[in-house]
């Protein structure tokens, strides 16, 4: 599983790409509504299909947005952060 | 690309019906090996020589997380298509409102609960359509009090008509004697028509 501070292609395996493809596949499903980063964090928890730690979670989801697969919005109700899938991302999702 | 390696046709529950499969996750992915699993399993019905060793029920619970994983994002999908019907359903046009919707119902999707999400988007529901009567109540009050108001006015109007007729009626009758000049009743009459300051 991803650790902080590996970079690059070699540093994802093939659950590596497993878990970014399902983070990704969540994030189109959501649409443009999006999803909380919790919620994308429970997801990436469980599509690694062990248990992972902080660590590992934050890097897959520091992976997804440095590349600029994701963006955040301001939901207008809670004023809660809601990432959602950019041009970029899907470009990338139908690329996996 | 298929990243992920098939199930072994003889791993343990591979055999079970789906939703015995799904009943054993959601059961027991949170009790301690063995004792929690174990008695949960044999209430659930599986017993003797079908219960699973150590190994094979880790790795069983490997491939339902990454399972789970692909059913929510099955049920964000059911959950944003359901949000949008109730909003169409109901006449929903507030774009915020549908939004609204939508979150709670993906919410509650990725929470694992998508009966509460349904539950969500129909309470939302109930709500737009009372905030929809009451703007209906106060719309007819408002229609209300301006028919109030013209009738007023009119009757306001016809008072001032009736006025100006008697007024009109007694300058005629003190016409009639001859005392008075023509040319003073007529600006008199103009007068009180408003046709002359």
């Amino acid at each position: 599983m991803l650790t902080a501070g590996r970079k690059g292609r070699d540093a994802m395996d093939a659950t590596d790409r497993f878990v970014i493809k399902t983070a990704l596949e969540t994030l189109r499903a959501a649409g443009g509504t999006g999803v909380t980063k919790k919620a994308l964090l429970d997801q990436i928890d469980l599509a690694a299909g062990a248990p992972t730690t902080d660590e590992q979670r934050e890097a897959a989801f520091s992976l997804i947005r440095d590349r600029g697969w994701m963006t955040y919005y301001y939901e207008p109700v809670w004023h809660s952060q809601r990432w959602t899938l950019t041009e970029r991302g899907l470009t990338a999702l139908e690329g996996m | 690309m298929e990243l992920e390696p098939k199930e072994r046709i003889d791993a343990w529950g591979a055999d079970l019906p789906e939703k015995v499969r799904w009943d054993c996750y959601d059961l027991c992915r949170g009790l301690s090996w063995p004792k929690g699993v174990i008695d949960q399993l044999e209430a659930i019905g599986i017993k003797d020589d079908r219960l699973p060793r150590r190994t094979a029920w880790y790795n069983f619970l490997a491939r339902m997380r990454k399972a789970d994983a692909a059913r929510r994002i099955d049920r964000i999908a059911q959950s944003v298509a359901e949000a949008q019907a109730v909003a169409d359903r109901h006449g929903i046009k507030a774009a915020v409102f549908v939004e609204t919707l939508k979150t709670l119902a993906i919410d509650k999707a990725m929470g694992g609960d998508d009966k509460a999400a349904t539950q969500l988007a129909s309470a939302a529901a109930a709500i737009w359509d009372r905030a929809q009567r009451e703007e209906e109540l106060r719309l007819k009050n408002a229609a209300q009090a301006t028919k109030d108001a013209a009738l007023a006015l009119a009757r306001e109007k016809f008072e001032a008509a009736e006025k100006r007729l008697e007024r009109v009626a007694e300058i005629a009758d003190a016409a009639r004697g001859g005392k008075v000049d023509p040319a003073t009743v007529a600006d008199e009459i103009d007068r009180i028509l408003g046709r002359k300051k």
